[in-house]
């Protein structure tokens, strides 16, 4: 993948071992709007300020970004758009791409379905979200594509397959406990547990019933305000991200300090790598934000007030 | 007019300034839930309790396009299900506070630390323009920490239940005279195995053990990571887990106002017995018993019984209990059926006379002959004839050729014949009686040569041991007997006509032999003497 040249340093004052390693790639830059390379912010009065919910990388290292406010995915490639696809509504909340450009997109509150999309945009299928594992969209938490099918994840706890391989709605509706790892040969779930730590733990994929086995109790440097993501890459390592800050014990409970914390974990759950990344600087609700390519590779969509980047940090 | 004016402000400043009523937070979410999937309306805050009527939002607020009488916005919606600043209908247009209200104000409500957020809080956010915000109704968290929350999103959600992560910028609130106290606090942990270190290592986790409190609340430990949590009033509760194929554990957990309290629960797994290979004793797995072992056995380290041999007194020979040897004799000793050492004689190349290891009797020599210190018989030997008798002595060496039974008599021709009614068999020993230096010994039934008897003018001889029969006429008799070197003796037996009567007859001895033969006994030896035979023969009178 070709990146844009811009090289930028963590900038939180006490991300020392960030700054020492923590140089990434910006992939893209958008600022905020509606043409062309731009991305949409919703801040409307009295109502829930929305930026883009998500992204996926593809294997030729494209990013494609659910710009969900203006009804489309952009596809950026070398830093620019490349690509956009238009959306039959501004509701999607996640998104997955298939090799030949095909999209699987998420409404959980809506709509309440998973949407096929050819690379064109074009609906080629619509399944119900809810039912059998899933009672209510609003408690989905992830979607995944998978070559078995297309699985949603539910309460950040347990997957359930909605569509099969080919796209079409999966009547039995399989579930499973924890999500994929990316070699497949793992469940893997995370848990906050207490005020500033969270757990990995992992079943075998073949034995979904299994008691889970603590893979690694992660310690944060501040205050866990919520995970943010769990990854993993084709080597087997993992990574548990997580929104931290640390508010000022009395009011008006102004944030003291603020920041993105990402814990690489070997296979056997020893913690290889930690970065600390800018926190987005506003509340706009997004969904998806963070996530380890197969060949390992971070990617983390940020914003501020002028606009939206995709990072890039091999780790 | 203007007057009236000015009341209705006052009054209704009054109104708003009054603490709204109590509610509880269940109350709060009940209304909430009723305003989902009613549209965003901007600057609205009305809906039906009955779901109908949802209404329709499009286009971008505020300059989005409403259809429909019913809808909120967020600030809407969460002072009507707060029902601030006082009760009002769900129906009815009330809209008294915005984001700005929520974010600044404390009319109502308070702020509170995010870490604390409870259930029927709000959130709020409010841009740094303060040109606009969002405000949203807590429920709960998930394990990411992520909120489930109430809230008018917008114009294409409309009213929502979801799960969702809330930024930062976000402040909880608490909406004053909330009935169920927030003096409470939360224990909470998870249930996990405990492999022998306790909470050193909780890395295997147990979904689904159910955990009860002893306030009385129970549920089940979290799907993934078992996690458990009660929010509970202030105090010290006993919090105990189950699950399947482990033992319950038990654990007192103080819960403290606004606080967390971790109080994890590790559970041994039920120990499966191993008891294979074992008939007793614990096994090696769990310490339960494998079995017990029967009487007479113990149980070794292996787990099997053990045979406790009971030999007590015994010295040789198997222990009636296990079989196995109590000792061995030295030689010349042989073990009896008791389980002692008794000595074996040697009479081996002895013909008579003690045999030289015990002492014990090697056989006597026939009539004629006498037995020699190395227990050979030496002498002329007498060779008896019994051909044609079958009782009393026989004619050559004066040896018994046996005895008839109590009913028959033996004749003359030493034949056994039965007792007529006009006759009576007397029968018994030839006792000598012999004084010795410790006292007086008697010998019958053994050797005791030419031993004669006498019935008033019936006589016989006893045989080589003393035995003697003789037919009389039923009645008392007078039954004398005499031995060579011996001083005659008597007794005095009854017989009954065809009957037979035992009656053993003394001579007296003076010096203890050891094969017949007797030495002439003193007058003084008598008295004695006399009343040993008294005594001896008492029996055999009352026998008859």
């Amino acid at each position: 993948m070709s990146a844009a040249k811009t090289k930028t340093r963590v900038s939180t004052p006490e991300a020392q071992s960030a700054d020492e390693k923590g140089e990434f790639d910006v992939v893209f830059f958008a600022p905020w709007g509606s043409g062309e390379g731009r991305l949409g912010r919703r801040a409307a009065e009295e109502s829930d300020p929305e930026g883009p919910m998500g992204f996926v990388i593809d294997d030729a290292g494209r990013a494609a970004v659910l710009d969900q406010v203006n009804s489309r995915v952009v596809v950026f490639a070398d830093g620019k758009q490349i690509k956009e696809i238009g959306l039959p509504a501004s509701t999607y909340q996640d998104l997955e791409r298939d090799k030949d450009g095909n999209l699987v997109l998420m409404d959980r509150l809506a709509q309440r379905s998973v949407d096929l999309l050819d690379p064109r945009g074009r609906q080629i299928a619509r399944i119900d979200l809810e039912g059998e594992g899933v009672p209510e969209g609003g408690g989905t938490t992830a979607l995944f594509l998978r070559e078995d099918g297309v699985w949603v994840e539910v309460e950040h706890t347990r997957l359930v397959r909605v569509a099969d391989a080919r796209g079409r709605p999966d009547p039995k509706r399989p579930q499973v406990n924890g999500r994929f790892s990316a070699d497949g040969a793992w469940l893997l779930s995370a848990v906050k547990e207490g005020r500033q730590a969270a757990v990995v733990l992992v079943r075998p994929a073949d034995s979904p019933g299994a008691v889970p086995r603590l893979l690694s109790r992660v310690d944060f440097s501040l205050p866990v305000l919520h995970l943010l993501a769990l990854e993993s890459d084709t080597a087997g390592r993992v990574l548990l991200a997580a929104h931290l800050a640390r508010f000022e014990e009395r009011a008006p409970f102004g944030v003291l300090e603020e920041r993105v914390e990402a814990v690489l974990l070997d296979p056997g759950g020893a913690e290889l790598d930690r970065v600390r990344l800018e926190a987005p600087r506003g509340a706009l609700d997004q969904f998806r934000t963070l996530r380890l390519s197969p060949d390992g590779i971070l990617y983390y969509l940020y914003y501020d007030d002028s606009g939206v980047s995709l990072r890039r940090m091999a780790i | 007019m203007s007057r009236l004016l000015f009341v209705m402000l006052v009054f209704s400043a009054a109104t708003a300034m009054a603490d709204p009523d109590p509610m509880t937070r269940e109350e709060i979410v009940d209304l909430a839930k009723t305003g989902v999937s009613y549209s965003y309306w901007w600057g609205h805050d009305q809906w039906r309790e009955d779901g109908a009527e949802h209404g329709s939002c499009s286009g971008s607020c505020p300059d989005c396009t409403h259809t429909g009488s019913y809808g909120a916005d967020c600030s809407g919606y969460v002072g009507k299900v707060w029902q601030v600043p006082g009760p009002i209908a769900l129906t009815t247009y009330s809209h008294p506070y915005s984001t700005r209200e929520f974010r600044y104000s404390s009319t109502h409500w308070d702020q509170v630390s995010r870490g604390d957020s409870l259930k029927a809080d709000a959130m709020v956010y409010r841009n740094s323009s303060n040109t606009g915000g969002h405000v949203i109704l807590y429920e709960s968290g998930d394990p990411w920490g992520s909120c489930w929350v109430y809230e008018a999103k917008g114009c294409s959600y409309g009213i929502v239940h979801n799960l969702r992560s809330v930024s930062s910028s976000y402040v909880t609130i608490r909406r004053h005279r909330l009935e169920s106290a927030p003096a409470v606090g939360t224990v909470q942990g998870v249930v996990y195995k405990d492999v022998g270190v306790g909470a050193a290592d909780m890395s295997i986790r147990l979904p689904g053990a159910q955990v009860s409190v002893s306030s009385g609340a129970n549920a089940a430990a979290r799907e993934n990571d078992a996690f458990w949590s009660f929010s509970l009033a202030p105090g010290t509760y006993t919090v105990t887990a189950n699950a399947g194929g482990f033992q319950g554990n038990t654990r007192s957990c103080p819960v403290s106002a606004g606080a967390e309290t971790w109080c994890s629960i590790g559970l041994v797994e039920d120990c499966i017995p191993d008891c294979s290979g074992r008939q007793c004793g614990p096994d090696p797995v769990c310490g339960q018993s494998c079995g017990d072992c029967p009487a007479g056995h113990a149980c070794d380290s292996a787990g099997r019984c053990i045979c406790q041999p009971a030999c007590g007194q015994r010295e040789c020979g198997p222990d009636p209990v296990c079989g196995e040897s109590c000792g061995s004799c030295p030689p010349g000793q042989a073990c009896s059926d008791e389980g002692r050492c008794v000595c074996v004689p040697d009479c081996s190349g002895r013909q008579c006379g003690p045999d030289p290891v015990c002492g014990a009797d090697c056989g006597s020599c026939p009539p004629g002959a006498a037995c020699t210190p190395d227990g050979r018989c030496e002498g002329n030997a007498c060779i008896p004839d019994c051909s044609g008798r079958e009782c009393g002595p026989d004619p050559v060496c004066g040896q018994s050729c046996g005895m008839c039974s109590a009913e028959a008599a033996c004749d003359i021709e030493g034949r056994c014949r039965s007792i007529s009614p006009s006759q009576g068999k007397l029968y018994g020993y030839v006792m000598k009686i012999e004084k010795t230096a410790g006292g007086f010994s008697v010998t019958r039934g053994r050797p005791l040569k030419d031993a004669r008897i006498r019935v008033e003018e019936f006589e016989t001889d006893a045989d080589e041991y003393g035995y003697y029969e003789i037919l009389v006429a039923p009645g008392e008799h007078v039954v004398e007997a005499s031995h060579t070197g011996c001083e005659k003796g008597r007794a005095t037996c009854l017989v009954a006509p065809g009957g037979s009567a035992e009656c053993d007859v003394p001579v007296y001895g003076q010096e203890p032999e050891i094969h017949g033969g007797c030495s002439t006994s003193g007058p003084a030896s008598r008295g004695p003497l006399m009343l040993l035979v008294v005594l001896l023969l008492a029996r055999r009178r009352r026998a008859i």
